[in-house]
């Protein structure tokens, strides 16, 4: 029932955690996103994840993004990251 | 001051009893055996917080009543989280006092139920109650206009729960059935719910369902499963609530039913707390009486007996024609040899 993930960052104030998850075949790219600053910067955040997610051709896989009020690049590095841990587990 | 966050290794009993004894001196927790992972925060070697998971139930938290307030929790919680990930555990749940809700909101957790509870179930992650509720809507049958619900394990599925089924269905246009899925009995989910749905299959207007993750289960009720005699009513309740406030709304259901158990004070404390709760949400609890077959009363665990000693004629008594058909097949014989090696009673 538990699934493989991968994962980086951590639940520290002003970081974030990012987690990915594997979809079954044949659904698509899912980005969850939680904020403390969701209402602020939430729509922004979520525009950060897809971007990075196309540009890496990921799909079939669910983006986790638990945002402790992380900075722009903190946000892309954190991202970038599990993406390429995701690869190397996967 | 040297402070760390280290996993604790539960096979070391040196470690271990340093965790009991702290769980118990500063907040008079208990240890449970099935611990998957304990983690503990340390200043200058000494123990000042821990937490501990089993599956994906975080539990056993402490912290130093000194330490309280000094914002010590977080990064133990947050590293607790990340570990219980790398195990695979990506939907996670705790149940927390409502005073300390806010630690945990403040890590993203987000509130399940306890609004009329003194205990909060809240969980982390990309499943959660909102999205099961989206799944859930799907099965509503919308031209119904009274909807009543009935929770089973079915281990094995019985006439008695056939006859429940039937009683509900008489006062209703729609019963909902909920399998639970927790993976905690002797016939796998997958079995128990290919059996209701056998077993129903001649009814129109019964919908069988999956349990889900906040249908009884551990995680909802831990206390079902141990028949542990400090039954906690709070999470009784809590389970009342998370099904009145999230699942019966989804759905329109309007009456619950249960069958009356004259042996188990668990489950008659859990009917009892199951009404007070549902009265609230204007939810009636419809209690029928069990069954009985050649003087005895029908229930899953005579049947698990019986199918130990291998008694078929009991058996044969208390299952419709559907069970039977699949114990007695290829596919069950698995199953049945564990029930007869074991001295499990679920």
């Amino acid at each position: 029932m538990e699934k493989r993930n991968a994962k980086a960052g951590s639940l520290e104030s002003s970081d974030l955690l990012v987690v990915i998850d594997e979809k079954k075949p044949g659904e698509e790219l899912e980005i969850v996103m939680h904020s403390i600053v969701e209402k602020q910067y939430g729509d922004r955040i979520v525009e950060i994840a897809y971007e990075i997610a196309a540009l890496k051709g990921m799909d079939n896989v669910r983006i986790l993004i638990q945002d402790r009020g992380a900075l722009d690049y903190a946000i892309r590095a954190r991202i970038e990251t599990a993406i390429e841990r995701f690869k190397k587990e996967v | 001051m040297d402070e760390t966050v280290r996993i604790i290794d539960n096979q070391n009993l040196v470690e271990r009893n340093r965790v009991v004894s702290f769980l118990e001196e500063s907040s008079g927790l208990g240890f449970d055996d099935d611990t998957e992972k304990t983690l503990v925060l340390e200043r200058d070697g000494s123990i000042v917080a821990t937490a501990s998971f089993s599956g994906n139930v975080m539990k056993q938290i402490a912290i130093d009543e000194k330490f309280r307030g000094a914002g010590l929790a977080a990064p133990l919680l947050g590293e607790t989280v990340r570990e219980m990930l790398s195990r695979g555990h990506s939907h996670i749940f705790v149940f927390t006092k409502p005073a300390n809700k806010e630690i945990f909101k403040g890590l993203g957790f987000r509130k399940v139920g306890g609004t009329f509870t003194d205990a909060a179930l809240l969980e982390w992650g990309a499943e959660g109650i909102e999205k099961y509720k989206k799944e859930l809507a799907v099965s509503r049958v919308d031209e119904a206009v009274s909807a009543s619900a009935v929770v089973v394990n079915c281990n094995p599925f019985t006439k008695g729960h056939r006859y429940l089924i039937e009683c509900a269905i008489r006062e209703s246009e729609v019963v909902y059935v909920f399998v639970v899925e927790t993976e905690k009995s002797l016939f796998r989910f997958d079995e128990r719910i290919k059996m209701v749905s056998e077993g129903v299959k001649d009814l129109e207007n019964v919908v069988v369902l999956p349990g889900g993750p906040y249908i009884i289960s551990p995680v909802a009720f831990p206390s079902y499963f141990t028949h542990a005699e400090d039954l906690l009513r709070v999470q009784t309740e809590l389970d009342a609530e998370i099904f009145a406030e999230h699942i019966a709304s989804t759905l329109m259901i309007e009456k619950r039913w249960v069958g009356r158990e004259p042996y188990c004070n668990v489950t008659e404390a859990y009917n009892n707390s199951l009404a007070r709760i549902l009265e609230l949400y204007e939810i009636k609890l419809n209690i029928a009486d069990r069954m009985e077959e050649g003087g005895k009363i029908v229930s899953a665990s005579a049947v698990r007996e019986a199918l130990r000693t291998g008694d078929m004629e009991t058996v044969r008594s208390m299952v419709p024609q559907t069970t039977l058909d699949y114990i007695t097949s290829e596919r069950a014989k698995c199953t049945i040899e564990k029930i007869r090696q074991t001295l499990s009673r679920h």
